[in-house]
């Protein structure tokens, strides 16, 4: 079920009755509701792929109770190792397996030895990436001691089905949400409010920005070899937005639907094109599964704790494995390492956490104006590589790139269309402002849907 | 109350101002996705070995270039592997005018197959001297240039994407609660004015010259099945009754609003596309 749907239209407000005047004062029932809208939600697009989060559910709950009871720490570890296999194991499979069987039989072919290895016509289950981290963070924060693993059943498959999260995110932690769960939840007028506005936001990056920029981005992205080459460059800015209007409104919507039913999910983006350097970029960007990767790949790397030398291969490591999570190409891992080499500069002069709070819109002096100059030298920047991230391949995004220049003939006027969004991320964060504000989204985001085609949001093929 | 107006104006004006932004970007800047060249250059390179060719002859609704998997592409794979050359002529914003000139050019040939999608608005714009394309667009510039000097703000109203937008919702609401278009536009007319002209369109589809001709009739998606109760297809029934040419309604493959590609946008959606695709190579399979 797609969040700019009729049917979530009708599904949403139907759980939240049921959520808050039937079910609201048995906690299990509750819960229980949760897991049934979930999987109603999720099973909207293929009921078949329900089975694959069932299954994941029950191998990740069992081992969390098998790690409860157990001391040995090589059964642990094999606990501990099962969960890792078979989560990955299904990753693997389904995204990974056509990518490695090609490559590898590219390669034997190229050594003059052909192998024959035929790719399968596999269907991705939507998601996969998103609830398969979550389910191993669990089972990785057990092992850790880190969380006490639940007994309920129930609370666990909520856990791992949320529907507002369920099939983008943000990636939650299990320290994080489990609590949430297993705790009554007080229906808050304010929180309602908040989440009410959340969506509002989410919509209209999602509706105005996003699938108004979609057609534009894939014509030009798709007949780059015809254009001129201003128009490349208003592709990138233009898809640049829509990646951000896509994910970052999915992202909202997500977290203030949770919002309505009580629960408090982690931010996952927080104005990223106000960045001043990469590092900054990083904090802001997909900021779960950023923390997710430090979490669990980076420090138990040894993260910065071994060395120079050490910590960059650890960054470059989570860069490229970054990369190659949102998908089976080579251009998400040169996308990935561009990030990483762009990332090690600020690394090694130790201005990774130069800037810690937000970018106050306030006096003009000298400072600001350096902090602006990186603004707008990390968002070039960043919309560089976005180039190899939505091209074909990796000669598409190179020859686009060899196509750039400053000849601008068409396509101009959708600028207007990032300088609204621009114009909102930067209002939205002065509340005397939100008065006018969230009508004229409202009013925008309807107007956009009536006049773009809907499309499905880009993050659930990763 | 007061800040519920003031929110619901707010809503409004936004809306309205959003509406005619995105409408007029999208119209101005719309370039990549019209082909323009197809229709003249294939036109012009009429193959030789005819006995081989099938031609795919329409407007918009067949050419629809606007899905990933369009007509023009489904068919090409399908009479590719049936060892024909498959010459697509269809364009958007074409006319029966247009068509009939391709259509005696390539008749006189007596090719294998004529795939010919014939929209029930064409018959509004026949004219009885059937002019040539490029005579009859620049006519049709000219008056709407002159109209727009004349009356500007009438043309500012007529070109109001918010004021559109507000007639495709009442059309969408007739429709479903009436099974008719809106009385007074020009739609209303589809069913009347394909009656009128029966016998021009008889003679017309009869012309068409093809060792197999199909012509599939296109009503508007968004009318769902109501074309069915239109005394057109009673017509377009009796047409194909003693016919050397296959003649298929859309109404008889889909019926249902949903497979429109938007309740404003009468055209069918992929879903639609795939289904009357199929249903039609099920057809040319029985071709030997």
């Amino acid at each position: 079920m797609l969040f700019n749907s009729i049917d979530f239209a009708i599904f949403l407000p139907i759980v939240f009755v049921l959520y808050w005047f039937i079910t609201n004062k048995n906690l299990k029932l509750q819960n229980f509701l949760i897991v049934v809208a979930s999987y109603l939600f999720y099973g909207w697009w293929d009921w078949k792929f329900l089975s694959l989060i069932l299954f994941s559910t029950l191998v990740d709950y069992s081992i969390g109770r098998g790690l409860l009871n157990q001391e040995n720490a090589s059964k642990r570890k094999v606990l501990l190792w099962l969960s890792i296999v078979v989560n990955l194991g299904f990753l693997g499979f389904f995204k990974y397996y056509n990518f490695f069987i090609d490559n590898f039989t590219a390669a034997f072919t190229f050594f003059g030895m052909n192998i024959k290895a035929s790719s399968l016509n596999i269907v991705l289950p939507v998601g996969i990436s998103f609830y398969t981290f979550q389910t191993l963070s669990y089972s990785i924060d057990v092992y850790k001691r880190k969380l006490e693993p639940t007994k309920d059943f129930i609370a666990f498959a909520a856990f791992v089905s949320f529907f507002p999260q369920l099939v983008a995110g943000p990636i939650e932690r299990a320290t994080n949400l489990i609590p949430q769960i297993l705790n009554k939840r007080k229906f808050d007028k304010i929180e309602f409010i908040n989440g009410i506005k959340l969506i509002i936001y989410g919509f209209f990056l999602k509706i105005f920005i996003a699938d108004t920029l979609a057609p534009i981005v894939n014509d030009i992205f798709n007949n780059y070899e015809n254009v001129s080459g201003g128009t490349l460059i208003l592709g990138a800015i233009f898809f640049s937005f829509q990646i951000y209007g896509d994910f970052g409104g999915y992202s909202k919507i997500a977290r203030g639907t949770s919002m309505l039913f009580g629960f408090n999910l982690m931010e996952n983006f927080n104005f990223p094109y106000f960045s001043r350097n990469i590092g900054e970029f990083w904090r802001r960007w997909h900021i779960s599964l950023n923390t997710w990767f430090r979490d669990y790949l980076y420090i138990p790397l040894g993260g910065s704790r071994k060395g120079k030398y050490r910590s960059l291969l650890n960054i470059s490591i989570i860069f490229l494995v970054s990369g190659f999570w949102h998908g089976a190409n080579w251009t998400f891992i040169v996308w990935g390492a561009l990030h990483s080499l762009l990332f090690i500069p600020i690394f090694l002069s130790n201005n990774n956490r130069k800037y810690l709070g937000p970018f106050k819109f306030d006096k003009l002096n000298f400072d600001k104006l350096r902090q602006l100059f990186g603004i707008l030298s990390t968002y070039i920047l960043v919309t560089f590589a976005w180039i190899f991230f939505r091209s074909d391949t990796i000669t598409d995004a190179v020859k686009y790139i060899q196509k750039i220049n400053f000849n601008f003939d068409n396509y101009l006027g959708f600028l207007w269309i990032i300088l609204i969004g621009v114009i909102v991320d930067i209002l939205i964060q002065f509340p005397k402002y939100n008065k006018l504000l969230y009508p004229l989204m409202i009013g925008a985001f309807i107007a956009a849907a009536f006049s773009s085609t809907k499309s499905e949001f880009i993050y659930f093929q990763f | 109350m007061k800040k519920f107006i003031l929110n619901t104006f707010l809503i409004l004006i936004s809306f309205i101002l959003s509406f005619e932004l995105i409408a007029n970007l999208s119209s101005k800047d719309n370039v990549l996705r019209v082909t323009t060249d197809t229709f003249s250059v294939s036109t012009s390179s009429i193959n030789k070995n005819i006995k081989d060719d099938v031609y795919f002859l329409g407007d918009s609704y067949a050419s629809t270039a606007y899905a990933k998997e369009s007509y023009p592409i489904l068919f090409r794979d399908y009479f590719k592997s049936r060892g024909y050359n498959f010459i697509d002529l269809t364009k958007s914003s074409t006319e029966l005018v247009d068509h009939k000139i391709v259509l005696d050019s390539i008749g006189k040939l007596n090719p294998k197959f004529i795939i010919y999608f014939y929209n029930i608005s064409d018959i509004i714009s026949r004219t009885q001297n059937l002019p040539p394309i490029t005579q009859k667009s620049v006519v049709k510039n000219d008056e709407k240039a002159t109209e727009t000097n004349k009356i500007h703000v009438k043309n500012i109203i007529k070109n109001s994407a918010s004021l559109l937008f507000f007639k495709e919702s009442i059309q969408y609401l007739s429709l479903t609660f009436t099974g008719k278009f809106y009385p007074g536009t020009t739609a209303y007319n589809f069913p009347k004015d394909n009656l009128k002209d029966k016998e021009y369109l008889k003679n017309y589809f009869n012309s068409i010259n093809a060792e197999n001709v199909f012509i599939f009739v296109n009503t508007p998606f968004t009318a769902g099945g109501s074309p069915k109760n239109w005394e057109q297809y009673q017509m377009f029934k009796e047409f194909s009754k003693d016919a050397n040419y296959h003649l298929i309604q859309s109404v008889d493959i889909i019926n249902d609003a949903k497979y429109a590609e938007s309740f404003r946008n009468s055209h069918p959606n992929q879903e639609a596309i795939k289904i009357i695709a199929s249903t039609l190579i099920k057809e040319f399979d029985k071709i030997k």
